[in-house]
């Protein structure tokens, strides 16, 4: 059984827009398709790892009406819930994607909202519980107010001592103290930053650098994406350039993708396949995800399609490259 | 069909040694009228309901109702709670609990809900944890 764990979730609201026009004082337009579902990272990995069958609870902070919602998707794709309640409503994310530049999006995301040290408390003992049940825990996301940036350490810690195996997907300022405990595979996510734990990513050779130095804490594995195409997976032994060789990738959708590839790893971690395997099935998932409206592709056959496009090969630590 | 087919794949539950606040604020949130006790490791011990709140409020009031229709003060309910919200879930919770098996048969289930007048009943793994609910309309809905 898998844990998901979403501190900040959100509900996506998806518009596609053909231009964005000015009317009297007013910037508009009106949107050509609409997409809404729950999200914020580890919702979607757990709607994905649903999509294929495999057997997850999802957990997070919800209120209000979109906690509420997002709570009913959940069920309705299969997942098992254990959801905390707060007080204020969780919040509304909302993606624009313009034609033609859908690859390029406008985000518009909120904080979230304030989490009390009573909904905090909480959800830790709920998690507790969850321990006793699950064999891997997935932690995406940012953190929202009031709970310490931290939080990830603690929880992969929890996790370790149970002999449970982590995998976190945040990116920013939550990438080091996650790091630090250790977990089996840590993603940061560099979409908003090209810069982990101080590093800048230019190239593949500044990619392994700050991998390696992940790996340092303890972590067996670093992945690190270039772009929608292409991941570098760094281990103590060895690293792998996991690339699709498909140039014209047809973008309609793009939020959710990179939790669509982690939802990709952890299904193909279950059905008993190597790491590398895992992500290179996790990068055709993800790249599914984008060739479709919706944020999960429920067709095998899409992610079937783009696998037969990737290549997988190793790399040594030192990258001629500039 | 099994019952793990049917149920509401949710675990919503407090632990005993929770307090009636902390309950109430629960059940209000989630809207649910009663929600499984649970272990630490998460196996079901009990079940609480509004029902068993108001009974520890006002022990007589189901009596009440009996010979008379209306409750004569509500602001013995409101003081009552006041006094009994920091008590345990524990102190109140039917120990007893009737739970069903998720490989069990619809059937089972169904019988179990007619026949004990029940709203909702805790679906439990192997191991005797919580692994969701079966409510009537989870019922009803299946067999439609």
């Amino acid at each position: 059984m898998i844990l998901t764990i979403t501190m900040n979730p959100a509900y996506d609201l998806i518009y596609w827009v053909k231009e964005i026009e000015q009317q009297g004082e007013t910037q508009l337009s009106r949107a050509y398709r609409t997409h809404s579902s729950a999200g914020g990272k580890g919702v979607n990995v757990s709607l994905y790892l649903s999509s294929v069958g495999i057997e997850n609870i999802a957990m997070g902070l919800i209120g209000g009406h979109t906690g509420r919602a997002i709570k009913r998707s959940l069920r309705e794709a299969g997942a098992t819930t254990n959801l905390t309640w707060i007080n204020d409503e969780t919040r509304s994310n909302v993606a624009i994607l313009r034609k033609g530049e859908e690859g390029n999006p406008i985000e518009v995301n909120s904080a979230g909202p304030e989490i009390s040290e009573r909904a905090l408390d909480q959800f830790l003992e709920q998690y507790e519980t969850m321990l006793h049940r699950v064999s891997c825990v997935v932690l995406s996301g940012s953190i929202p107010p009031g709970v310490p940036k931290e939080i990830y350490n603690k929880l992969v810690k929890m996790a370790k001592k149970r002999d449970i195996r982590t995998v976190v997907n945040t990116g920013g300022e939550y990438v080091g103290p996650a790091a630090k405990a250790g977990p089996f595979l840590i993603k940061p996510d560099i979409r908003e930053q090209k810069k982990v734990m101080g590093e800048e990513l230019t190239n593949s050779r500044s990619i392994i650098k700050v991998g390696k130095k992940i790996l340092d804490y303890g972590t067996e594995y670093v992945l690190l994406s270039h772009g929608l195409t292409g991941d570098i997976l760094v281990s103590k032994e060895k690293n792998w350039d996991i690339e699709a060789n498909r140039e014209e990738l047809v973008v309609r959708n793009r939020v959710g993708a990179g939790d669509c590839l982690v939802g990709g790893i952890i299904y193909q971690l279950e059905e008993g396949k190597s790491v590398q395997e895992a992500v290179k099935y996790g990068l055709a998932a993800g790249m599914a995800s984008v060739e479709v409206y919706e944020k999960i592709p429920r067709d095998a056959s899409l992610v079937q399609a783009q696998l037969e496009q990737i290549s997988l090969k190793e790399m040594g630590d030192d990258i001629n490259e500039s | 069909m099994k019952v793990k087919d049917i149920m509401t794949k949710d675990l919503t539950a407090v632990r005993a040694n929770q307090s009636l606040k902390a309950l109430i604020y629960l059940l209000e949130k989630s809207e649910l009228s009663g929600v499984p006790v649970v272990d630490q490791k998460g196996v079901v011990v009990g079940f609480i309901s509004e029902r068993d709140i108001i009974q520890a409020a006002l022990p007589n009031y189901f009596e009440m109702l009996r010979t008379a229709s209306y409750l004569p003060d509500i602001n013995q309910l409101s003081r009552r709670l006041e006094e009994i919200k920091g008590d345990h879930v524990e102190e109140y919770m039917v120990e007893e609990v009737i739970t069903v098996d998720e490989e069990e048969e619809d059937i089972h289930v169904a019988d179990l809900i007619i026949r004990n007048e029940l709203n909702r009943v805790p679906v439990v793994d192997e191991d005797g944890m919580l692994a969701g609910i079966v409510q009537r309309i989870d019922l009803l809905g299946a067999l439609l």
